[in-house]
């Protein structure tokens, strides 16, 4: 894919907290996960605040909710960092 | 489908139908018509998207042709949706409809957003007030799609339904005198009787004009009586009936509708950061949980906070705890009752098994089902707080990592949690998991967390059989600790065998901002999911009490043999040679372990019964357990089978014998292998 000069794309458990990205990609691995973060709005294009990143599940923030989510699956999502 | 303008109409139609929706026109208007279908279950629903109206008076084109629809295609069902953000503004039009026709449901859409607002909405009452099925949905995320089809369809094929009739008061004598005026001269015959007086009183301008044509002076009466209201009430019948229905409207919301604070952003922040902390958090998650726990138990038995109590000295305190807990009241109260029907059956000369069926069976199964209740409400209540504040998404995220080791996600640790309460209401919990495979694999996990009647019965046990609370509290913990251990081992075994290729699916779950909780919801929700316990396992339990106590009080000698005798016993014995191999060779513990597939309290009771010693401790004293043998019940007791309730459950839940099949083959299984380990390996230590 053509990305312009200067996109870092990064998987989103790699974001420290605080830190803002826009959603470029689900990496597949089954219908159903992929229809979850559909339904809460992790779609391509969507703006995704990183609100805690330790251990665990990632908290994270899109549309004006949080939501958490599994690191396995989190890693799968790839954004560019804004 | 009808509803108010931006109610999310159009939204569920398009989210319904997708791409078999075709627009055309209502016949002879330019308003759009759209019409669509889908498939559910086997059926095809045809689907018309009324006009997006606020009443079905006759003030706009809109109206008319919905309520034209109505009355003339005689559609099967009517889906009236209501704003659930303005739940007051939008519910005027679902009350039209409920005048106008009984095939009904009510949804409140945008249910979402009013969650997060901290709306909440008790549907199951304001369905028992209507008796019309009322649900809450959002069409925008696809929620509670599956329950409004199904109830669609549960509707459709009904035959008889009664419409709804709301109460006018002081106008009802004059809507009788129409409705007879208007059946004797035949007139409107299309339109339902009441609705078409009532709309006539309040001016219908359609409605007036068809009535001129067919007979005049049923018009000039109508007019008449308009007048009569104006001067005998003091007020014109339009706005008597308007604000009548506006009136019902906010009495049933006020009853139904509560809306919660939010915390401050600042706070819920200072909660998160404790909670969701990696090593913290699931510290404080396990807190809360057992707190709530311990609450629960001693309200509903005494216990924990009994023991406290009299380890410190304070056995007065200790002793009311115990005898002003909720089961102890309850069970008191069934006594008082049972004694005084025994006595007033006596005095009328009943035959002795007669008094014996209605007293011990009868109202004994009764206040078996009742006792359960206290424990139910209490671990709804617990769990209705944790999820209505928002705490109980933040326990599944920080505890996450723990159910990934048995296999779940973090979400199965709502249901699994109500199992320490009762096993029912964590398989009927699982419903929440939306992933197939792990909700089965958390469907068979369920029973084996020890509920609290298990708890009752090993802390009896253990009382009496071990003096040194040294001895006690090891093998207390040595009890757990091998439930946990079979928990972990049945996990492993059921993936590898049952579930092929499988891995717990990955945490998505929502963190809704904190509520402060109120009262009013928390009641709701506990008492609505109670009385489906009750419904659910009630009849279960109930009909086991009283066929075990048929099985106890009656042998081949016919009634009032001794317990040794009966065909309870007989069962009992047969299965001796079964039972001496895991070193349970006298009869009583293999009944007490045969009935305690009715319910695990029953083993207490069956030792209370066979030696004829009240006290279940008393009982167990001095029914020649030795330590060995006391522990090897014990271990079978907690996982050789759950109680029948759980086992329909299991069923109901699964739809699927195979799974319930090889819950019960693997529960007894293990149960047999380790009272038989344990029975060798304790005659090898010298136990006897």
């Amino acid at each position: 894919m053509f990305t312009g000069p200067a996109m870092r794309t990064l998987p989103l458990t790699q974001l420290p907290p605080g830190a803002t990205g826009r959603v470029v990609s689900i990496l597949a691995r089954g219908r159903g996960q992929i229809r979850r973060l559909l339904e809460i709005g992790i779609v391509p294009g969507a703006i995704v605040r990183v609100i805690f990143n330790s251990v665990g599940p990632i908290v994270i923030e899109v549309n004006g909710a949080r939501f958490s989510l599994g690191r396995g699956l989190a890693s799968r999502i790839i954004v560019e960092v804004m | 489908m009808a509803g108010s303008p931006n109610v999310g109409k159009s939204t569920l139609f398009n989210m319904l139908t997708g791409e078999r929706q075709h627009v055309g026109n209502w016949p002879g208007k330019t308003i759009e018509k759209y019409v669509g279908e889908l498939e559910y279950n086997g059926e095809r629903i045809e689907v018309v998207d009324l006009p997006g109206t606020y009443s079905l008076g006759a003030l706009s084109d809109e109206e008319v042709i919905a309520r034209e629809f109505i009355v003339k295609e005689k559609p099967n069902v009517i889906v009236v949706l209501v704003n659930a953000l303005e739940p007051h503004h939008t519910f005027y039009l679902a009350l039209q409809v409920l005048e106008l026709t009984p095939r009904v449901v009510i949804a409140f859409n945008k249910i979402d957003a009013a969650e997060k607002r901290g709306i909440h909405i008790n549907v199951e009452k304001i369905s028992s007030r209507l008796s019309v099925p009322v649900l809450a949905i959002s069409a925008l995320k696809r929620r509670g799609f599956r329950e409004l089809l199904e109830t669609i369809q549960n509707v459709s094929s009904k035959t008889f339904l009664k419409t709804f009739k709301l109460d006018y008061g002081p106008l009802e004598r004059y809507i009788r005198k129409a409705i007879e005026v208007l059946k004797e001269k035949q007139v409107l015959k299309e339109y339902p009787l009441r609705w078409a007086v009532i709309r006539l009183l309040e001016g219908d301008k359609v409605l007036e004009e068809r009535l001129k044509q067919e007979n005049w002076e049923t018009y000039a009466f109508i007019l008449e009586l308009r007048k009569q209201i104006e001067q005998e009430l003091g007020s014109s019948p339009e706005v008597l009936l308007i604000s009548r229905r506006y009136e019902f409207i906010e009495k049933l919301l006020g009853d139904t509708v509560r809306t919660e604070r939010l915390v401050s952003y600042a706070f819920e922040e200072r909660i998160d950061k404790l909670i969701l902390h990696p090593f913290i958090g699931p510290l404080v998650s396990l807190l809360i949980i057992l707190s709530g726990l311990f609450a629960i138990f001693t309200l509903n038995t005494g216990f924990p906070l009994n023991i406290i109590f009299s380890h410190i000295g304070l056995e007065d305190i200790a002793t009311i705890l115990e005898e002003s807990s909720l089961t102890s009241i309850l069970s008191n109260f069934f006594s008082i009752i049972g004694d005084n029907v025994a006595s007033y059956l006596e005095a009328i000369g009943t035959p002795e098994w007669f008094i014996s069926l209605i007293v011990d069976g009868i109202i004994g199964g009764v206040g078996a089902v009742l006792s359960f209740f206290p424990l139910i409400l209490l671990t709804f209540i617990f769990f209705s707080f944790l999820e209505d504040t928002g705490l109980m998404s933040r326990i599944a995220t920080s505890l996450d990592f723990v159910m990934k080791k048995v296999g779940l996600s973090g979400k199965a640790m709502m249901p699994l949690l109500l199992g320490f309460g009762c096993n029912v209401p964590a398989v009927m919990g699982t419903r929440i998991l939306e992933e197939e495979n792990e909700r089965k694999l958390a469907i068979l996990l369920a029973p084996i967390i020890p509920c609290q009647a298990r708890l009752v019965v090993l802390l009896a046990i253990v009382s009496a059989i071990y003096s040194s609370p040294l001895t006690q509290t090891i093998v207390v913990l040595f009890v757990y600790l091998t439930i946990l251990l079979v928990f972990l081992l049945v996990s492993s075994l059921i993936r590898l065998l049952v579930l092929g290729k499988y891995e717990p699916p990955e945490l998505v779950i929502e963190l809704p901002p904190y509520h402060i909780p109120s009262l009013r919801v928390i009641s709701w929700y506990a008492w609505n999911r109670s009385k489906e316990f009750l419904k659910k396992a009630g009849t279960i339990i109930f009909l086991l009490s009283i066929i075990l106590w048929f099985l106890l009080n009656y042998g081949p000698r016919g009634y009032g043999v001794p317990v040794e005798e009966s065909f309870a016993a007989l069962m009992a014995k047969s299965l001796l040679p079964i039972g001496s191999l895991i070193g349970l060779r006298d009869w009583v513990s293999n009944l007490a372990l045969l009935s305690g597939i009715a319910a695990k309290e029953v083993v207490l009771e069956t030792y209370v019964l066979a030696l004829g010693i009240d006290d279940p401790i008393e009982a167990l004293k001095a029914s020649g357990l030795t330590p060995l043998s006391a522990f090897i019940l014990l271990i079978v007791t907690m996982i050789y089978l759950p109680c029948v309730a759980t086992v329909g459950v299991v069923y109901e839940e699964s739809k699927s014998l195979k799974l319930t099949l090889i819950l019960l083959v693997y529960e007894v299984a293990i149960a047999f292998l380790l009272g038989f380990t344990l029975y060798h390996v304790g005659l090898l230590l010298g136990f006897k």
